[in-house]
C-alpha cells in the first residue's frame, strides 16, 4: 500500500513564516489548466510548482530557472547574524559592498565601486522604488523600515535593468515586509547598547470585518562613532517611523492592498576628508502605494500598483562670519565683494524630491510557458535651489514596457529571455537578459545568462548646476553637468546551482564578467576663481569612465541537524577601471582598481539548543579597500556572535537576545574615523496577548 | 497529432513474429482455451503532453512490461482509426476520457489520472461509463481526515474548507470527521466570498484546518491566504498535494503519477491475462505523505517519522468505522 514519503524542504526559506509568505506567490503557481473545464476538478488542480521568489522575471521561478544570481535573506537570518542596520544585512550578500559612509549613512552596491552615494542598484521595499532621484541613490535612514519588520530579502545579484529599468544597473533588491496577515496582536520591542543606542518600538496587527491591518511605530537614536564625536561632527542620528499596510480581499479574485507611511531622521551629512564641513539633515519621508491584484482565469493575474514617494531634506549649517573666514575683517568684506559682512551658511538647504509611479501586470503560465508583461510610467520631480541652480521644479516622465518568459522547450531545459524598453530624457533604452539552463543531473544544474543594462541619468545627474552663493552673489561654481548619454552593461555569467533537500544542502557558485561603459563620473574643470578665496575648480560630470569587473561569486546553505545551519558565502572580484580626472591643462586618466574588495565573504552558523535557546556567530572577511569618496583602509574581520532566549511570561510570549559585534579588535570602513569597537546589544520582544 | 509511442515499440514487427503470433492464437482457439484479449494491444489516449500525463505514462509502460512482457503499448494524443477491437484502450486524463467517450461509447476503456469529480459528472450523462473502469487521481476526504487524526490525536474540532467543487462531498467528509472524533466546523467559500472574513474566525475556532481540491484557480486563491491565516492562528493545515505541504501545509496526502501508472498496469495485466477487469471508479492503493517539518516545528507539533507516521495513518484508517 503505502510507499512514499517525503519531507517538504525549501533552503532557502528556512523561516516558518517566511514558507507562508512565500505561499502568497502560489496563486500564481498552480498549472490551472481546468479552468472552463465542464468536468470542474481537473488532474491539474491537484498539481502545482513551488515558486521560490519573483524578482527576477516578475513571476515566480525557482533559483536554478532565473535568468540572473539571486540570494533570499530571511527575517531568521537578519536574527541569527545579529544584525543592527542594513550594512550588516547586506553583509551577507556575496559580491555586496555595504559599508558605513557614518555610523548612520549606509552605501549599498554590486560590484563596480562603492562609494558614498552609490546610484547603480534599484532597491525596493514591498515593490515600491525607494531610490531617491535628487540624491541619485537610497537614503537607508529614512526608509523607515525597520529590520524586524521584514518578511525576507530579495536580490539580483547582476544587472537586472531588463526587469527594473535603469535604476537595476548592477542589481536589484526588494525587502518584502510582512503582511498584515502574518501575525495578530501587539508586538512591542526594545534595544538598547553601545554608541547611546535606544530603539523603541510597536507593532499591531488586527482585522475589521472588511480588512487586515498592521500598524507599527518606531524610534531609534544612537550616537555615531565616538572618533567622530571627539573630531567635531556629530553623526548620530534620531529615527522616528510610522508605517500602515492594510490588505482587503472582497472577494476571492480580488486583494487590494493600501500602504502608507512616514519617518523623520536626523542625522548629519559630510565629506570624510572635510569634517568640519558636517551639516545637520533633517529628512523628512513619506510614501503611499496602493495595489489591486486580481486573479483571472487558468492562473492568470492581473496586478496594477500606483504609489508615490515624498521626500524632503533641509540641511546647513552656519560656518560663521565672512570676515572671520577669511580674516579680512568686517571692513572689508564690503569693500572687496560688495556684501554686507554676514554668516556663511554652507549645505544644500532645502531638498524635495516627489515620485509617482503607476504600473500594470499580467501573468499567464502554462505547462511549458510562463511570461508576464507590463507597462508603467513614472514621473519624477526634483526641487532645489543648491542642486538645479534655480528656484524651479525639475521634472521628467519616464515610460516603460516589459515582458519575461520561462519557456521548458525539453525536459532538462529552460530558455528565460525578457526585456524593457524605457523612454526616458536620453532616448528609448532597451534592456534585453536571456539565459539557458541544463539540469545535469536532478536538481544540479547550469546556467548560461547574458544581460544588457543601459541606465538613463537621474533628474539630478542631468540637470544638476551647483554654486555656493553668498548674499546672492556666486562665491564658488561647483559642479556642472555634461550633456549626458546613458551607461552601459553587458555582463555574462556562468552558474552551477545544485540543491539537495535530503541533505540539507543549497550551493550555487558564478563565474561572472561585466563590460560599463559610458559610466557617469566626475572630472575636473579649471575655472577662473571668483572671489579668489575660493576653488579655482569644478566638478563635471560627464559619461566619462568605464570598468570590467571578473570574478566569482559563491553561496552554500548547509543544514547540519535539525537544530543546525550554516550558511557559508564568499566573492571574489577583479576590477579593471579608468576613469577622466581631468581633461585640462593635461589629459589625466585614474582608476579606482582597489574600490571594491578583491575578497569578502562571510560564515554565518546558528544552533538551537533548545525550544528556548539558539546562539550562533558571523563571520565576516573583507580586504583592503580604496573607497572612492572615503579613505583606503586595510582588510578586517569581525566576528559577531548572539543569543536568544524565548520566554513565556503569563500569556505573554518574550524574547530576548544578546547581540555582541566585532568581537577581537577594532577595525575602521570606509572612513578612518568610523572606527568599529566591540559592541554589546541587548533586544526584548514582547507579544502581548490579544 | 503525433503519437508518443516509444520507438522502439513502435517499430513495425517482423513479419515472422506476426505469423508466430497468430499461429499461436489458433492453436490455443482449436484447443477452446482462448482469452478474449490474446493478442491485444494497449493503445493509451493521453489528454495532452503535460508531464505528469507523461510520468503516468512512463510508469504505465515500465510496470507494464514488467508484469506482461512483449504487449505493445501505443501512446497517442489522437483517436486512432486502426485501432483494433481487441486491444485495450485506456485514456489519461478527464479530456481523453471525454474524446472516447463521444467517439466510442460502447467501447470499454481503464480511464486514467481522472479526478472523482469529472468521473461523477461524466458518469451523469453518460450512464454506460459505469461499465468502465477508473483509476482516479484524488484521495478519498476519508484519507485527509485519517491523515489529521494520525498527526494531530488530540485535537477536537476541525475546520473543513470547501469551495464551489468539493462542497459537493460536504456530507461526506463531514461524516468521515465525526467518525474520527472531530467537532467540523465547514467553511464554504464562493467566488464572491471575502477569503480572509471567511478563513480568519474558521481557523481561529479550530485545532485543524483541512482543505479539499476544487479547481486550480479556486485552489491556488484559497492557499495564499489559508496558509498565512492558520499560520497567525497557529492552526495547521491538512492539504492534498505536494505543492500544499512546501508552501506551508503542515502534510499531504496525494498520489503520484509514478503511483497511477503502477496501479493502472497491475489492473492491465489483469485484464490481458483473464479477460477481467474492476467496474466502475475506485481511488488508488498507493498514496505518498508529504510533511514540512519547518511548520511543525513552529507550530509545536511533535511530527513522527516517516515509518511511525505512515504506521499511525494505516490504524487511523482501519480504526474509522
Amino acid at each position: 500500500m503505502a510507499d512514499h514519503h517525503s519531507r517538504a524542504t525549501s533552503p532557502g526559506l528556512h523561516r516558518p513564516g517566511a514558507r507562508f509568505a512565500v505561499c502568497a506567490s502560489l496563486a500564481l503557481a498552480a498549472t490551472a489548466q481546468a479552468a472552463g473545464d465542464p468536468l470542474g476538478l481537473a488532474e491539474a488542480d491537484l498539481l502545482g510548482p513551488i515558486p521560490e521568489l519573483s524578482i527576477v522575471s516578475h513571476f515566480p521561478q525557482t533559483a536554478a530557472r532565473a535568468p540572473a544570481s539571486t540570494t533570499v535573506i530571511t527575517a531568521d537570518m537578519i536574527r541569527a547574524a545579529g544584525a543592527m542596520n542594513w550594512v550588516d544585512v547586506f553583509r551577507l550578500v556575496p559580491g555586496f559592498q555595504a559599508y558605513a559612509v557614518n555610523a548612520n549613512r549606509f552605501g549599498i552596491s554590486y560590484h563596480g565601486q562603492g562609494r558614498e552615494l552609490p546610484n547603480h542598484l534599484e532597491v525596493m521595499v514591498d515593490g515600491r522604488s525607494v531610490y531617491d532621484p535628487i540624491q541619485s541613490t537610497v537614503v537607508w535612514g529614512a526608509l523607515g523600515v525597520e529590520l524586524d519588520e521584514i518578511d525576507r530579502i530579495e536580490i539580483v545579484r547582476g544587472s537586472s535593468a531588463a526587469a527594473h529599468g535603469s535604476n537595476a544597473f548592477s542589481g536589484a533588491v526588494n525587502i518584502i515586509t510582512s503582511a498584515p496577515v502574518q501575525d495578530n496582536g501587539t508586538q512591542v520591542r526594545a534595544t538598547t547598547g553601545e554608541r547611546g543606542t535606544r530603539r523603541v518600538a510597536l507593532r499591531h496587527s488586527d482585522q475589521t470585518a472588511n480588512f487586515d491591518y498592521r500598524l507599527s511605530l518606531g524610534f531609534d537614536h544612537n550616537d555615531g562613532f565616538p572618533d567622530y564625536n571627539a573630531l567635531g561632527p556629530d553623526d548620530g542620528a534620531e529615527t522616528w517611523n510610522a508605517n500602515l499596510r492594510t490588505t482587503f480581499t472582497p472577494t476571492l479574485a480580488d486583494t487590494l492592498s493600501f500602504d502608507a507611511g512616514f519617518s523623520r531622521h536626523d542625522t548629519e551629512f559630510g565629506d570624510a576628508d572635510r569634517l568640519d564641513e558636517y551639516i545637520p539633515v533633517r529628512y523628512y519621508s513619506q510614501y503611499q502605494r496602493v495595489a489591486w491584484e486580481h486573479q483571472l482565469f487558468s492562473g492568470r493575474e492581473l496586478e496594477i500598483t500606483f504609489y508615490r514617494n515624498h521626500l524632503r531634506a533641509n540641511g546647513v549649517r552656519d560656518l560663521g562670519l565672512v570676515s572671520d573666514l577669511t580674516g579680512l575683517g568686517p571692513v572689508a568684506i564690503p569693500t572687496l565683494f560688495g556684501i554686507p559682512d554676514q554668516s556663511f551658511v554652507t549645505g544644500f538647504h532645502t531638498i524635495e524630491s516627489e515620485r509617482f509611479d503607476l504600473e500594470a501586470l499580467y501573468r499567464a503560465q502554462t505547462e511549458r510557458l510562463t511570461w508576464a508583461a507590463g507597462a508603467g510610467a513614472r514621473q519624477d520631480a526634483i526641487d532645489s535651489v543648491f542642486l538645479t541652480g534655480d528656484g524651479g521644479t525639475h521634472d521628467e516622465q519616464r515610460f516603460r514596457l516589459f515582458a519575461h518568459s520561462e519557456w521548458l522547450p525539453f525536459d532538462r531545459w529552460s530558455i528565460s529571455a525578457g526585456a524593457m524598453a524605457e523612454k526616458t530624457s536620453v532616448g528609448v533604452l532597451l534592456s534585453p537578459r536571456v539565459s539557458v539552463a541544463y539540469e545535469l543531473f536532478p536538481a544540479q544544474t547550469l546556467r548560461l545568462s547574458g544581460a544588457r543594462g543601459r541606465r538613463a541619468p537621474s533628474i539630478s545627474e542631468a540637470e544638476e548646476r551647483q554654486f555656493a552663493l553668498l548674499g546672492g552673489m556666486v562665491a564658488d561654481d561647483i559642479r556642472r553637468t555634461a550633456d549626458l548619454d546613458d551607461e552601459r552593461i553587458d555582463s555574462l555569467e556562468l552558474a552551477y546551482l545544485a540543491r539537495f533537500p535530503e541533505q540539507g544542502i543549497d550551493f550555487d557558485i558564478k563565474l561572472f564578467r561585466e563590460e560599463v561603459s559610458d559610466g557617469i563620473d566626475d572630472h575636473r574643470e579649471p575655472i577662473p576663481a571668483l572671489p579668489p578665496f575660493f576653488d579655482d575648480e569644478r566638478l563635471v560630470r560627464d559619461n566619462s569612465s568605464s570598468w570590467d569587473t571578473t570574478g566569482v561569486e559563491a553561496q552554500l546553505f548547509y543544514r547540519l541537524s535539525e537544530r543546525s545551519w550554516a550558511r557559508l558565502h564568499y566573492a571574489y572580484q577583479d576590477l579593471d577601471s579608468r576613469y577622466i580626472n581631468q581633461f585640462e591643462p593635461a589629459l589625466e586618466i585614474k582608476d579606482f582598481d582597489g574600490g571594491t574588495p578583491r575578497h569578502s565573504g562571510g560564515l554565518l552558523f546558528n544552533h538551537r539548543w533548545s525550544e528556548q535557546f539558539d546562539a550562533g556567530f558571523f563571520v565576516y572577511h573583507q580586504s583592503g579597500v580604496d573607497w572612492r569618496n572615503g579613505n583606503q583602509i586595510g582588510a578586517f574581520t569581525r566576528i559577531d556572535a548572539q543569543v536568544t532566549w524565548r520566554l513565556q511570561i503569563g500569556p505573554s510570549r518574550g524574547q530576548l537576545q544578546l547581540v555582541a559585534q566585532n568581537l577581537g579588535g577594532d577595525y575602521r570602513e570606509f572612513n578612518r574615523e568610523n572606527r568599529f569597537e566591540t559592541a554589546f546589544y541587548l533586544r526584548a520582544q514582547v507579544d502581548l496577548p490579544d | 497529432m503525433r503519437a508518443l509511442g516509444d520507438q522502439r515499440e513502435r517499430r513495425p514487427r517482423r513479419r515472422w513474429a506476426v505469423l508466430s503470433r497468430h499461429l499461436l492464437v489458433c492453436a490455443l482457439a482449436l484447443a477452446g482455451d482462448l482469452p478474449t484479449t490474446l493478442g491485444a494491444d494497449v493503445q493509451v489516449l493521453i489528454a495532452s503532453e503535460d508531464s505528469y500525463y507523461m510520468q503516468a505514462v512512463a510508469s504505465l509502460r515500465e510496470h507494464l512490461a514488467a508484469l506482461h512482457p512483449g504487449v505493445v503499448t501505443e501512446v497517442d494524443t489522437d483517436l486512432k482509426a486502426d485501432w483494433k477491437a481487441e486491444d485495450l484502450l485506456v485514456t489519461v486524463g478527464s479530456d481523453a476520457m471525454v474524446r472516447l467517450r463521444a467517439e466510442h461509447p460502447q467501447r470499454v476503456a481503464l480511464h486514467l489520472f481522472i479526478t472523482s469529480d469529472s468521473w461523477l459528472q461524466q458518469r451523469a450523462g453518460d450512464p454506460g461509463l459505469a461499465e468502465n473502469p477508473a483509476l482516479v487521481f484524488d484521495q478519498p476526504p476519508r484519507h485527509l481526515v485519517a491523515l489529521t487524526r494520525a498527526l494531530l490525536p488530540r485535537a477536537t474540532t476541525l475546520a473543513i474548507v470547501l469551495g464551489p467543487i468539493s462542497g459537493k462531498h460536504l456530507n461526506q467528509v463531514h461524516g468521515e470527521a465525526e467518525k474520527a472524533g472531530f467537532e467540523p466546523l465547514v467553511g464554504a467559500l464562493s467566488a464572491d466570498a471575502n477569503p480572509l472574513a471567511t478563513l480568519s474566525p474558521l481557523v481561529e475556532a479550530t485545532d485543524a484546518a483541512l482543505v479539499l481540491p476544487d479547481s486550480a484557480d479556486f485552489n491556488s486563491a484559497v492557499a495564499r491566504w489559508l496558509l498565512q491565516l492558520s499560520f497567525r492562528a497557529r492552526t495547521p493545515v491538512i492539504a492534498f498535494s505536494r505543492a500544499y505541504a512546501n508552501a506551508g501545509a503542515l502534510a499531504s496526502v496525494f498520489v503520484t503519477p509514478e503511483d497511477i501508472g503502477r496501479e493502472a498496469a497491475g489492473i492491465l495485466d489483469r485484464w490481458l491475462k483473464t479477460g477481467e477487469y474492476p467496474r466502475g471508479m475506485q481511488y488508488p492503493d498507493a498514496y505518498s505523505i508529504a510533511t514540512n517539518p519547518a511548520v511543525a516545528t513552529a507550530l509545536d507539533i511533535e511530527l513522527p517519522d516517516d515509518e511511525a507516521l505512515r504506521a499511525r495513518f494505516e490504524a487511523v484508517l482501519e480504526a474509522l468505522p
